[in-house]
């Protein structure tokens, strides 16, 4: 037998987090070596596992599995993964190091809540047992809980307890939803209830519709799609850099992966009655956080918004019904955990030097940084969607894909890319251009060597993606296929 | 008559305690002060000890498929699982009170042998109740444990609080019994038998002087157990005379009360009624409801720490009847009845230590002569104990019922069963009280990580002993989420039983 890479890769980061809790505040440097070398270990494994991918072989790969708890439906420690959940692992193994590497200065228990956090991320990636899946996405939410509540800004205990209500109230609704589809199925195996769900007559229309429903909303709140947000901008000004990173990097995409993973295809019909609405929110989500994004003063919060923006695309890809539409979804998931996750590093940056994040207080950076200006040019182009960066592929394909099915919607949706280009440029402009405003500033200097080691390897992970995006879709397509085909056989 | 062999082991567990609450009582008067509080402990550890030993012993005749039903006095008593798996919660909880006693008591008039003797008698009542299969030794049980309790509650005799306490308590608790009296008075006068298989067999052949009389009956018990384990809207007394009795006392009351009134409720519900589910199903439904969604929303305004555990322990009583109140559906099968049953139990069982300890994490902060009961008296205090700071916050998860905790799992079991017997609207109701109850726990847990220590405060006292149980508690909360197997097991078999 193979060795467990997903046992591996899921509890390496708490086991590193279990050994390095007791050490005292004084070893720090050990504890924070450790957390880096623990969350590169996960990335090799994760390249291993990339690597080791075959497109060709059975969609689920490294797949192990054995009884957790046997009930009269039995509770599986069931792992594996499909070209999605790939994906997404990488780029979870990815932005770790590089936000524990941008929150150096952090005390201890900082960097244990990131490894722990990252075990349930990567747990929720791999279930393949809905209730193993549920554990793990409840479970992650505490240590993201405790890294905003006790590192976070000043309203830092607001934005926490939001944020934990929020997602919380949606999460139990799902776990009725899990119940039920678990008993009537009699089974929790995601792969089985993928193949039965779908065909079984005992479940009527309508309670199809409200088990859809029940896993939409928790998804939807953790997209987050439009009306669902308002914990979003909230969370992400309060966390602390890193979790930032991490929330917009990884944690939104729980949301997207959890309608191509449970929501659509264990309720292809219910997923097609709702479309138009989903549709819908997803348009109203890209226009009104494009539009708030412009209003905001606070760059964080500007930033949170464009992320409103994003998922609204990836949403909008996801439920086109189309193998385009949904691979530029997917896509999207990936560029825009890459090209956020630089944003917010980016941020932090500044922020750790002055203290300060608000447009105002920054003027003529260009002069003062011309490296980080440069990288935040990049981010910002590819966060625009420039051609020959990452973010142009993802939109193409889902304004591509989605444009037969929803042409209305993806009028408005292409008016959002122009809004997009708008409040990106227009920050670049206040914030790096013109005269420098605040003579303070000229003395803080530009980016450090220890500064480059996280911000270049995303920098150069966005122009790869840019150049080559076959890297992800080609892992993708099959997975994506899949899902588009449920989605469309409910259509019937 | 003839005492047997069989008749003494199936009270031997409580028999070891009633002896040992003699012989506690007796160090009170005979051993000299200073060394009292220490024997009388170690009188306690070897009656745990022997019934614990008991308990393992008849387990043990039971394994593989035959299971253990041990008969005493003419069937007055059946010591089988359900008995054996409550009596195993029940001795832990009393043995990790007395652990935790010995930093509560320290130094109090109330250390003489009598706390502890009280502590045992209110166990061996506990034992008895679960085992009681007969109405009066059941209504004699439930009268030792409730006797003993109200000594306990106004255990600090110069403390006001404690007064007021045991006053509320006693006088609730004998209108309690009073209804729980005339409700088997009722039972009998209309089936002529205190024996409960005999009752069901008479219900079931229809052998009855009155339907009404026995359906009367039934709600009058109902009531009065209802009382006791502190269900909406009889629930009033909880919140003060939690607050008010010792933090000790108040440990071992709300876990341990609610373990053998549950275990005495399910064994009346599930033999001597279970053909009239429909009717006591649907009561419990709408004690239920309004019990998870008064106290999740009441516990929400609390900023004595105490007083939110008293309301979240009336919430946990909503869970557990909620499940048992799924039992009143026309499809359900003898194999959900199980699933139900076992559910409620086991979910007794990991209520036991989640709250056990989140109650020692009280005395284990406390300052002074107070334990920590003020919401502020949390602020900071990770910061000087990262660890049980850790565990109380394992406790308050999984008091909301956040994985990887046992809390989590015991809903999961109980929300399962619910659903598969049909009650999802009852779920969704459970599910989402649970998600409000997060918002008071997580409270907690912002004072302990979030907030400063005010300047100037006092040190807290962090009791070796107290600490211990913070600890031990953690571990088993832990473990009963990510391991339950074994314990699981025990709670379906318990239930098997009692419906074969």
């Amino acid at each position: 037998m193979a060795a467990p890479v997903l046992t591996l890769i899921t509890f390496l980061p708490a086991a590193a987090g279990l050994a390095l809790s007791p050490l005292k505040a004084e070893k720090g440097a050990v504890v924070r070596w450790g957390a880096l070398g623990a969350s590169l270990a996960v990335l090799v494994l994760a390249v291993m596992a990339w690597t080791g991918f075959d497109v060709k072989a059975d969609p689920i790969q490294l797949r192990e599995s054995c009884t957790w708890i046997p009930l009269e439906v039995p509770l599986h420690y069931t792992m594996g993964i499909d070209g999605i959940s790939l994906a997404l692992i990488v780029l979870t193994a990815f932005l770790m190091p590089l936000a524990i590497r941008a929150s150096w200065h952090q005390p201890n228990g900082f960097f244990i809540a990131l490894l722990f956090l990252e075990t349930g991320m990567m747990g929720a990636f791999c279930a393949l047992d809905l209730f193993l899946f549920y554990v793990f996405w409840e479970g992650m939410l505490i240590p993201m809980y405790l890294l905003i509540g006790i590192w976070g800004g000043p309203r830092r205990i607001y934005a926490s307890v939001k944020f934990i209500l929020y997602t919380i109230v949606g999460s139990v609704l799902m776990l009725a939803a899990i119940l039920y589809c678990g008993i009537q199925a009699r089974t929790f195996d995601v792969v089985e209830l993928q193949q039965k769900l779908p065909l079984m007559t005992e479940i009527s229309p309508q309670t199809q519709s409200w088990l859809f429903a029940a896993f939409a909303v928790s998804f939807a709140i953790k997209v987050p799609l439009f009306p669902f947000h308002t914990w979003l901008p909230d969370a992400h000004v309060e966390a602390p850099t890193a979790g930032s990173v991490i929330l917009a990097g990884v944690l939104l995409k729980m949301g997207t992966y959890g309608f191509l993973r449970f929501a659509i295809p264990f309720f292809p019909q219910a997923a097609q009655a709702h479309t138009p609405l989903i549709v819908a929110l997803s348009t109203i989500g890209i226009l009104y956080g494009s539009l708030m994004a412009m209003a905001q003063s606070d760059i964080k919060k500007l930033v949170a918004y464009s992320s409103v923006a994003h998922l609204g695309f990836c949403m909008l890809g996801i439920f086109s019904g189309t193998l385009q539409g949904a691979q530029g979804g997917v896509l999207q998931m990936v560029n825009h955990g890459l090209s956020t996750g630089a944003l917010f590093l980016l941020v932090g940056v500044i922020y750790e030097k002055t203290h300060r994040r608000g447009v105002d207080d920054f003027g003529g950076m260009a002069k003062v940084m011309p490296v980080y200006a440069t990288l935040f040019m990049i981010v910002t182009l590819s966060s625009i969607g420039l051609p020959g960066l990452n973010g142009f592929v993802g939109e193409f394909l889902v304004l591509f894909g989605a444009f037969p099915e929803h042409p209305k919607a993806t009028a408005f949706a292409a008016v959002g890319v122009v809004l997009g280009a708008v409040y990106m440029l227009k920050l670049y402009r206040d914030v790096f251009f013109g005269p420098v405003t605040r003579p303070e500033r000229e003395g803080i200097g530009d980016v450090g060597r220890a500064e480059l080691g996280y911000l270049l390897p995303i920098v150069a992970l966005i122009i790869l993606l840019g150049i080559l995006p076959n890297l992800v879709l080609s892992k993708t397509e099959r997975a994506v296929d899949a899902v588009v085909k449920t989605y469309r056989q409910g259509a019937r | 008559m003839i005492v047997t062999a069989s008749d003494w082991m199936s009270i031997l567990p409580a028999l070891a305690l009633i002896l040992g609450a003699f012989a506690a009582v007796a160090v009170g008067t005979i051993v000299r002060p200073e060394k009292r509080q220490g024997i009388a402990e170690f009188v306690c550890y070897a009656a745990l000890t022997v019934a614990l030993g008991a308990s393992f012993y008849a387990l043990s005749k039971g394994d593989g498929y035959k299971t253990v039903a041990i008969d005493g006095f003419h069937s007055a008593v059946r010591l089988d699982e359900l008995a054996l798996f409550l009596t195993l919660a029940i001795v832990a909880a009393t043995g990790l009170t007395v652990v935790l006693s010995a930093d509560a008591m320290k130094g109090q008039e109330a250390a003489h042998g009598e706390y502890y003797g009280l502590l045992l008698l209110a166990a061996a009542g506990m034992m008895l109740l679960v085992e009681a299969q007969e109405l009066i030794t059941f209504f004699i049980s439930l009268e030792v444990l409730s006797l003993a309790l109200y000594a306990l509650t106004g255990l600090l005799r110069r403390d006001t609080r404690s007064n007021e306490a045991a006053i509320k308590y006693f006088v609730m608790g004998a209108f309690a019994s009073g209804f729980v009296l005339y409700g088997m008075a009722l039972l009998y006068g209309a089936t002529g038998s205190l024996l409960l298989p005999e009752i069901a067999s008479r219900i079931a052949s229809k052998s009855i002087a009155g339907p009404s009389l026995v359906s009367t009956g039934v709600v009058l018990l109902g009531i009065g157990l209802a009382f006791k384990v502190g269900a909406v809207p009889f629930h009033q007394w909880v919140p003060d005379v939690y607050e008010g009795a010792p933090t000790s006392v108040t440990a071992f009351m709300s876990v341990a009360v609610k373990a053998a009134g549950f275990g005495g409720l399910l064994r009346i519900l599930l033999t001597a009624v279970q053909p009239l589910a429909a009717t006591w199903g649907t009561a419990l439904w709408g004690l239920a409801l309004l019990t998870l969604v008064v106290a999740n929303l009441l516990a929400v305004a609390q900023q004595n720490v105490k007083r939110m555990l008293a309301y979240s322990s009336i919430a946990h009583t909503g869970y557990i009847l909620a499940a048992v109140a799924s039992l009143r559906g026309k499809t359900v099968t003898e194999s959900m009845a199980i699933e139900t049953g076992s559910a409620a139990v086991y979910y007794l069982f990991v209520y036991t230590f989640m709250t056990l300890g989140a109650f020692a994490f009280l005395l284990y902060a406390g300052r002074g002569d107070r334990d920590a009961e003020d919401i502020g008296d949390f602020a900071g205090l990770a910061k000087r104990r990262p660890w049980s700071a850790f565990a109380m916050t394992i406790f308050m998860l999984s008091l909301g019922g956040i994985p990887p905790t046992a809390g989590f799992f015991g809903k999961f079991l109980l929300f399962k069963s619910m659903v598969h017997a049909g009650e999802t609207g009852l779920v969704i109701v459970g599910v989402l009280s649970s998600a409000v109850s997060l918002y008071y726990y997580l409270r907690v847990v912002v004072y302990m990580y979030m907030k400063p220590e005010p300047e100037g405060s006092e040190t807290p006292r962090f009791g070796f002993n107290a600490g211990l149980v913070v600890l031990a508690c953690a571990a088993f909360t832990l473990a009963l989420g990510l391991l339950p197997s074994r314990y699981l097991n025990l709670s379906t078999t318990s239930i098997a039983m009692l419906l074969r």
